[in-house]
């Protein structure tokens, strides 16, 4: 352990010291700085311009007594209150193979009810399969490495799309409430994860943290996006070496494609 | 390269920039190769960095966090390109039909020493942390707060970067 430490310090003070460059401050880095200063006085006017128009907005839709979406950060999709998800509207809403993030190098599939669970073990998956009003399920997982499974060479990324139909908005409340419950617990596979709102659909959390052992042997970073929109169960989440801003852009492409009927 | 990395021209014209400049480009300039294994790219990176900067600088509320801020720009700049760089190899790998190792093809790696072409194999994250930790010599905390993310995601990532690295030694042995 210490060795392979030492050699590493060793070798990169080496590098770095050994490294020849000339620093250039440019006129082009000039110009673009210049260029970015503009760039944030020309945004922070239109930020104060946008919390205004807001504002009035806001206060429009107060007086006038409308339902408002939830607030949040990132937020793509407006809540489709009256549209009715059906197993027919998976496929389009799920990432497909035709959506690998370009490392990919293989990929798993699966419907049903384990889909919404698969990640979980013991009391969680006996609950899981009581939940009511539970209609179809899709999951489509991405893995960076053809032999993912192998533990000397499982890889480093894993990226998973999924989607439930329930019969409606109300036992999709109450399985995304479970669901958050699980993933935000403390149990065997997960633990203590950050949770924040990720602004998606109806309602929705965040978490990010360490898994243990949920995909691939050992602990690994993850990131878990679940929410809804009204008889819909979404979710996308990674564990390993991930991108979070891909793995919220996949978030953003669901809820769209959900949008887009 | 045409000179050693201490020597800075600073063109007029660039008011608050060039003291940062000056002051911060040569430890960014190596960290951003040390990153990257690509002196070019590292320089790239670096401009783009100071120029992100420079349009929040006069609203950081502790100039002395200027190099923080720095570390944690090119640490997210440096993933970006890393991933470009993926999404180029695989499209070229789709155009020509030939299968690549995403990790093969660093075109700036000068000598081709096993712990350094190592280190350039693992993934972005990992890299991050031990290049932060063992070359910055960056506390885990201070780790945690330039690639903006936990304690424990600091361990494991410099845990499973090490992993990864006794594994290509064993193959390599």
């Amino acid at each position: 352990m210490m060795d392979l430490e030492r050699d590493l310090r060793e070798m990169m003070a080496r590098k770095a010291d050994g490294l020849e460059r000339t620093a250039r401050a440019t006129p082009e880095l000039v110009r673009r700085a210049r260029f970015r200063r503009a760039g944030t006085a020309v945004f922070s006017m239109a930020a104060v311009v946008a919390l205004l128009v807001g504002g009035l907005a806001a206060t429009r839709s107060l007086l006038n007594d409308e339902a408002t979406a939830p607030a949040g950060k990132g937020q793509v999709a407006p809540s489709h209150a009256s549209h009715r998800f059906t197993p027919a509207d998976l496929p389009r809403v799920v990432l497909s193979r035709d959506d690998a993030p370009p490392d990919a190098a293989d990929y798993g599939f699966d419907t049903g009810k384990r889909v919404f669970g698969f990640n979980f073990t013991g009391e969680a998956r006996s609950r899981i399969a009581a939940l009511e009003g539970f209609e179809q399920a899709r999951l489509q997982t991405f893995y960076d490495h053809p032999r993912h499974n192998d533990a000397e060479s499982y890889g480093d990324l894993y990226v998973a799309s999924w989607a439930v139909v329930f019969d409606d908005s109300n036992t999709a409340a109450t399985a995304l409430e479970f669901h958050i419950t699980s993933v935000g617990g403390k149990h065997d596979r997960w633990d203590d994860l950050r949770r924040s709102n990720p602004g998606l659909g109806d309602e929705g959390a965040v978490f990010e943290g360490i898994t243990k052992g949920a995909v691939r042997p050992g602990d690994e970073p993850v990131v878990y996006y679940v929410w809804r929109i009204n008889n819909l169960l979404l979710g996308a989440w990674a564990a390993g070496e991930y991108d979070p801003h891909e793995i919220r852009s996949i978030a953003n492409l669901m809820t769209t494609r959900a949008a887009d009927r | 390269m045409s000179a050693k990395v201490e020597r800075i021209q600073v063109e007029p014209g660039l008011g608050p920039l060039a003291k940062l400049y000056e002051e911060h480009f040569a430890s960014a300039f190596r960290l951003a190769y040390l990153l990257t294994g690509d002196a070019d790219l590292a320089e790239d990176l670096v401009q783009d960095a100071f120029v992100k900067l420079i349009g929040r600088f006069a609203n950081l509320r502790d100039p002395g966090s200027f190099d923080a801020y720095l570390k944690r720009t090119l640490v997210n700049l440096s993933y970006g390109s890393f991933r470009r760089r993926r999404v180029e190899r695989a499209y070229l790998a789709r155009a020509s039909g030939l299968a690549t190792r995403a990790t093969d093809g660093f075109p700036d790696v000068e000598e081709r020493d096993q712990l350094w072409a190592q280190l350039q194999r693992i993934a972005p994250r990992q890299r991050a942390a031990l290049v932060l930790r063992y070359y910055d010599d960056l506390s885990e905390q201070q780790t945690a707060d330039v690639l903006g993310c936990s304690l424990r995601t600091v361990k494991s990532l410099a845990t499973r970067g090490m992993k990864a690295m006794r594994a290509q030694q064993r193959g390599e042995q």
